[in-house]
């Protein structure tokens, strides 16, 4: 047994270890604060994105250096700061404790629990600025994040490690896709042959009140456990909205770092670019465009460029970013919409008139891309999809056509009745994600005519019922379609089969 | 005048690392109240770069007082005495603090434990 004289040699060790290192304080004073910015005299050593504690206990972060003074910018508190307070540098640079403990948590930029859970605890460090791993240690996108919506997995794919940007007006189902997606992600956890996908939802300058109705729907869905909310509403200062989605891509390392695939969110990138402005109009740095700062681009693509596919020697995680982006009446030649889609590998575009026209998701199949997620598809969903572009854009074409009035001939009345036809199949309900299974039934069926007999009015029930109907049915053929192969003759046969033996009893009714 | 322009006056109103009152005098009628201001703003910071605070639990020997001599050979040191600084001491050089003493290593245990334990 050790004898209480050893305890106390042992302390005394320790003690002096603790002594051996810092200790040395850089220590500057306040000369000026200004709309949350303090300048700072002092400070020689300080560098750019040091932390620094003020005399009240309050935090900052430095941003600008100076030849004689220091920008700082709050990040909390400091109400109670005047001129000529101390200010002492840390000697670290801003981080976050990351660890499982967070899943299922909402928390502030800075890792503060909003919940009113407690604080994590045994976690790792993760600092918020970080470059972005090299080419050596990436390898391509080739692995599928499934949607659960048709109309992205079929003709606009995502695969893990991709940054695909959802665009549109406001209140167009922006972030109903990102939840949707997050939402789906749920058979994954539930499934242990599949690799479970951890999520991220950073929500930047948005209201508190729908901030709360993402969580409560997440929680609803059962989709809260594997998720993480980090949170930088409207009320809070411009710094911690600046900071949050630096937050959320510095957890999404530390669980892509353990080889896990982590899909995060940023809802949204204008109003962290808004942020951005503010903070830098207020440190006096010289505007730019739209009084933007002149490393707008920079602030977005290093952001970005974290979102990555490692390579097996790295450990084969993946960071899959999708940012949102608010347009202002359909421009999307404006300067952080052009900045942003120049940035990412593809956008799915959102567009007023399909929205009011009832088409939900209102995707602009014309203008939306997915630069690599092509690769990433399944065999089996790529064998059905190829078609569905060229048919709707065909459809789109020769409806604008048809709008003179004059009479068609039969093969192109047929062809705008499938296009009506398609048209209905890539609708679908809010919450619903599909599985893929069920995604590539109905598209083969809709683009090899099957569904042609069908009113368009009722395309959408006929789905429904026949997803049910062979769900009931025919197990067997999703178990074979979920294997994601391509479908031999066998199994296309038995697709046949299913859907003409639900027609008759469809139509019958 | 720019800030550079009065570090410039700053460092020219000292004679063998002394301030020199007669400089002074005669620098001080060719500004005007503003320059002045800033000119004052300058001595102070050239001072506090050439002065060094030492605050100690105790008395300084001899030999350390010529430890901190030998450290800051060109500077000014002031020995400052505070009892409540066990086992320890502090060194402010300009805007650089240098502190050991065993609450601060204990503050650093308790920290650490609260931490990772």
């Amino acid at each position: 047994m050790i004898d209480s004289k050893n305890i106390i040699e042992n302390l005394e060790k320790r003690l002096m270890a603790f002594g051996q290192d810092k200790k040395t304080q850089n220590v500057g004073f306040i000369e000026k604060i200004n709309d949350g910015v303090v300048l700072a005299s002092g400070l020689s050593k300080a560098v750019m994105g040091e932390k620094v504690l003020f005399s009240d206990g309050s935090s900052g972060l430095i941003l600008n250096l100076d030849e004689d003074t220091v920008s700082i910018i709050l990040l909390s508190g400091g109400e109670n700061l005047k001129e000529g307070d101390v200010v002492k540098t840390t000697g670290q640079l801003l981080s976050i404790d990351a660890s499982e403990e967070l899943l299922g948590r909402v928390i502030d930029p800075l890792g503060n629990p909003l919940d009113g859970k407690p604080k994590i605890k045994k976690a790792k460090l993760m600092p918020l600025e970080r470059i972005a791993p090299g080419v050596v240690n990436r390898e391509p996108v080739n692995t599928p994040l499934k949607t659960g919506l048709k109309a992205i997995d079929s003709m606009i794919p995502i695969g893990r490690g991709q940054r695909e940007l959802i665009i549109g007006d406001r209140g167009l189902g922006k972030t109903a896709i990102a939840i949707d997606t997050i939402i789906n992600q749920r058979q994954n956890s539930n499934n242990k042959k599949l690799k479970p996908v951890v999520c991220i939802y950073v929500a930047i300058g948005q209201k508190q009140s729908t901030i709360a109705q993402v969580v409560d729907r997440l929680k609803q869905e059962n989709a809260f456990s594997y998720t993480i909310v980090v949170v930088a509403s409207s009320s809070y200062p411009a710094s911690l909205q600046y900071l949050a989605p630096f937050s959320g891509v510095s957890i999404a390392e530390y669980f892509m770092e353990k080889g896990q695939d982590v899909l995060i969110v940023y809802d949204d990138l204008t109003k962290h670019a808004w942020a951005y402005r503010q903070l830098s109009l207020v440190l006096r740095r010289p505007a730019g465009r739209e009084a933007y700062p002149g490393d707008i681009f920079y602030l977005h693509s290093r952001l970005l460029e974290r979102a990555v596919k490692l390579n097996k020697t790295h450990g084969g995680g993946s960071i899959t970013a999708l940012p949102i982006i608010e347009t202002q009446a359909d421009d999307i030649s404006a300067y952080i919409p052009t900045n942003v889609i120049s940035i990412t590998d593809g956008q799915i575009y959102l567009k007023g008139d399909l929205f009011y026209l009832g088409v939900r998701p209102a995707i602009d199949a014309g203008n939306s891309v997915s630069r690599v997620g092509s690769s990433a598809q399944t065999p089996a969903i790529k064998a059905f999809s190829g078609k569905i572009r060229i048919e709707l854009a065909q459809y789109k074409s020769l409806e604008a056509f048809a709008q003179f009035g004059s009479e068609l001939d039969a093969a192109t009345s047929a062809q705008l009745e499938r296009g009506k036809r398609i048209l209905e199949i890539l609708k679908q309900p809010q919450y619903q994600p599909l599985s893929e299974p069920l995604e590539i039934l109905s598209i083969w069926a809709v683009t090899n005519g099957l569904l042609d007999e069908i009113p368009v009015n009722d395309v959408q029930r006929f789905e429904k019922e026949f997803h049910e109907y062979v769900k009931a049915h025919n197990q067997k053929l999703l178990d074979k379609l979920a294997l994601g192969e391509k479908p031999n003759e066998d199994i296309l046969k038995d697709m046949k089969k299913s859907i003409d033996s639900f027609k008759k009893m469809f139509v019958s009714k | 005048m720019i800030k550079k322009q009065f570090r410039l006056l700053a460092d020219a109103s000292y004679t063998k690392n002394r301030l020199d009152n007669r400089k002074i005098e005669k620098l001080v009628h060719l500004l005007n109240r503003k320059d002045i201001k800033s000119y004052i703003q300058a001595l102070k910071n050239k001072e506090r770069n050439m002065t060094v605070t030492v605050t100690l639990p105790h008395t300084p020997k001899k030999s350390e007082k010529m430890l901190f001599k030998s450290m800051y050979p060109d500077k000014k040191i002031i020995y400052n005495i505070d009892p409540s600084l066990i086992v320890g001491l502090k060194v402010i050089d300009n805007d650089l603090v240098y502190e050991e003493n065993l609450k601060e290593a204990l503050e650093t245990i308790a920290n650490f434990a609260s931490h990772n334990l």
